[in-house]
């Protein structure tokens, strides 16, 4: 059986922020690899420099020192412009508030995305319908997010994310707005995204997703300080998934 | 882009509203006011214009058609003599006192041209024919001008007095007003000349057609042995009074600076709406980015909301600009709607919406993707 394929390859990482003669430091040598085939849950306290992590790792904040492959392309020392051609066709995001577009509908929200990514809109279209057929929105084609409920909208931008057909799927606290249950339909509903051309990263606080996870990467004070496999994984809790 | 643009419009039906009524005042204003500006223009040069001719000829000094002298024969025996000149036609024009059945006095220009086959003076008739003219003491009058002529809508035939004579009404004429608002009144020249005390070889002016056009500067020169005479081509004759009349008299800076306060006000109530539309919409606008879309693709949001909104504003509009042309023609008033005021309007109302969109186009530009995990 050969090596997953590697997605991101990082490096080093330290991040620094200045605010007048103030340096504070949120990220501190972070090195790590995410493959195809893993759901990686990134957790963490507030303030651990989860989101720092994943803006780095996206190609969306440069860090001050170290280096980010993703997919093959050194994407630190990219332009802005050359780095959004490497998310364009690599990445997809899911958000906690799903940032769908208030006036269009499920099917428009996920067709648009793929226009701008030069797809023909009959074409967009089809694959749009497509890919909300497969998260279970046949019959919400036609609805705006205002008529959808949270775990609905986050489907939809669930599909808006994986209908490009990226390498690999970031979430930021993609289950942190919706009720217990609608969250576990929503990571399950990731997981089954997952496959070997395919990783997803999720940042989350909530432990309950590690059930779905392959590796969980726990992130303090801007180091990395755990990273194994999600089963059998001991959070900061003392909590043993089995 | 497109749809996104248009569907976030159309979805939120209060700054659609508050954003078209805005373009939409800015453009009438703009129509209104170019149509009136041209309207002033053709109603200060209207005689000019239509009389035509290359050259016109008149006492030095003047600066506006409407305050005439009389030129003697001479002159006109200089022109004929230039070998250039193809054709010389007097006019004599002037104003005169108006004496109306209610005991009202008022002033009226009184206009004649000699006639030269193909050209109508005067132009736009309706009733009654310009031949008629040629009867003794009579006149046309304008549709325009009949409430001030207390004259019925039927005028022919109607008499009314100037300088002391009794006249006829013998042709109605459409849309022809002067700047001064004194009634036209078209007639023959023997009528003109015996209305203004005007002697039988006297006129006002000498309009010139040149054999060659490429010869009137020597024409000048010819006729620079009468030093008391002025040459100007009949364009630049039209220019001057039009600048006298509508620059001199501020009537074209009042116009310019309603316009400019249209286009100010439909501006800001444009460029508010745009902006409030666009942070409304910039996280979705950072989604968008964080997914790899350009600088310019979302640039695209703000430049389709101008779009839509300038041709709907612009569509709006012309169609208000139209429905106040007529009731404004009521009062007096011609607003000029042609292809260069509708073109000059539009263009008014895009630039508007350009200029109000550019903090807006600023904001989207400058968004960064990772505002959407912060």
């Amino acid at each position: 059986m050969s090596e997953p394929q590697i997605l991101v390859k990082a490096h080093g990482l330290t991040k620094t922020y200045r605010m007048g003669h103030v340096e504070t430091t949120v990220l501190r040598d972070v090195s790590l690899e995410l493959r195809a085939g893993e759901l990686t849950l990134l957790m963490g306290p507030s303030g651990s420099g989860k989101t720092t992590l994943l803006c780095i790792l996206s190609g969306m904040l440069r860090p001050t020192r170290g280096e980010v492959e993703l997919c093959g392309v050194a994407i630190t020392s990219l332009a802005e412009k050359f780095a959004a051609e490497v998310r364009r066709g690599n990445l997809g995001f899911i958000f906690q508030t799903y940032n769908l577009f208030p006036a269009l509908t499920a099917l428009d929200n996920v067709a648009e995305v793929l226009a701008l990514k030069g797809m023909p809109q009959a074409a967009a279209r089809q694959v749009a319908r497509e890919a909300l057929m497969r998260v279970g929105l046949d019959d919400r084609l036609h609805h705006r997010p205002g008529e959808l409920s949270g775990g609905e909208r986050q489907r939809v931008a669930i599909a808006r994310a994986m209908a490009g057909n990226p390498a690999l799927v970031l979430g930021d606290e993609p289950t942190a707005a919706l009720d217990r249950q609608t969250g576990l339909d929503v990571v399950r509903l990731l997981r089954d995204q997952v496959n070997e051309r395919r990783g997803v990263l999720l940042v989350t606080h909530d432990i309950r997703l590690a059930q779905f996870a392959d590796r969980v990467i726990e992130i303090d004070d801007g180091q990395i300080v755990g990273d194994g496999a999600a089963h059998g994984w001991a959070g900061h809790d003392g909590k043993v998934l089995t | 882009m497109r749809r996104i643009a248009i569907r976030s419009l159309l979805f939120d039906r209060g700054k659609l509203i508050a954003s078209l009524l805005g373009v939409a005042l800015a453009s009438t204003l703009g129509f209104v006011q170019v149509g009136l500006y041209r309207g002033f223009e053709q109603s200060s040069s209207a005689v000019i214009d239509h009389v035509g001719g290359d050259i016109w000829a008149m006492p030095s000094g003047l600066e506006v058609i409407d305050y005439a002298q009389i030129v003697s024969v001479g002159p006109r025996n200089l022109l004929l003599s230039h070998p250039c000149v193809a054709d010389v036609r007097a006019v004599v024009y002037g104003f005169a006192i108006l004496q109306l059945a209610s005991g009202m006095r008022s002033t009226a220009l009184v206009v004649a041209v000699e006639p030269r086959p193909g050209w109508q003076i005067p132009w736009n008739v309706v009733d009654g024919a310009p031949p008629d003219l040629d009867q003794p003491l009579r006149v046309s009058v304008d549709r325009t001008d009949l409430k001030k002529l207390e004259l019925p809508s039927s005028p022919i035939g109607k008499t009314f007095e100037i300088n002391s004579r009794q006249v006829t009404v013998a042709a109605l004429t459409e849309g022809i007003r002067s700047f001064t608002l004194s009634p036209y009144l078209f007639t023959s020249m023997t009528n003109a000349r015996r209305l203004l005390g005007v002697g039988e070889n006297e006129a006002m002016y000498y309009v010139v057609d040149l054999v060659d056009q490429r010869c009137a500067p020597d024409l000048v020169t010819w006729m620079k042995r009468q030093p008391d005479l002025q040459l100007l081509a009949a364009s630049a004759w039209s220019r001057k009074t039009v600048d006298y009349w509508v620059g001199g008299s501020g009537a074209g800076a009042a116009l310019l600076f309603t316009a400019i306060l249209g286009l100010f006000v439909g501006g800001v109530i444009v460029g508010q709406t745009l902006y409030s539309m666009t942070k409304e919409h910039l996280l979705e606008l950072a989604t968008l980015k964080a997914l790899g879309a350009r600088p310019w693709e979302l640039a695209r949001f703000v430049l389709w909301l101008v779009v839509f909104l300038a041709a709907t504003g612009v569509i709006s509009g012309f169609s208000a600009a139209l429905l106040l042309k007529g009731l404004l023609l009521r009062v007096g008033l011609t607003v000029v709607v042609s292809p260069e005021t509708v073109g000059l309007s539009v263009l008014g109302t895009l630039a508007m919406c350009l200029v109000a969109s550019i903090t807006s186009l600023v904001t989207v530009y400058k968004v960064e993707a990772a505002t959407v995990l912060r």
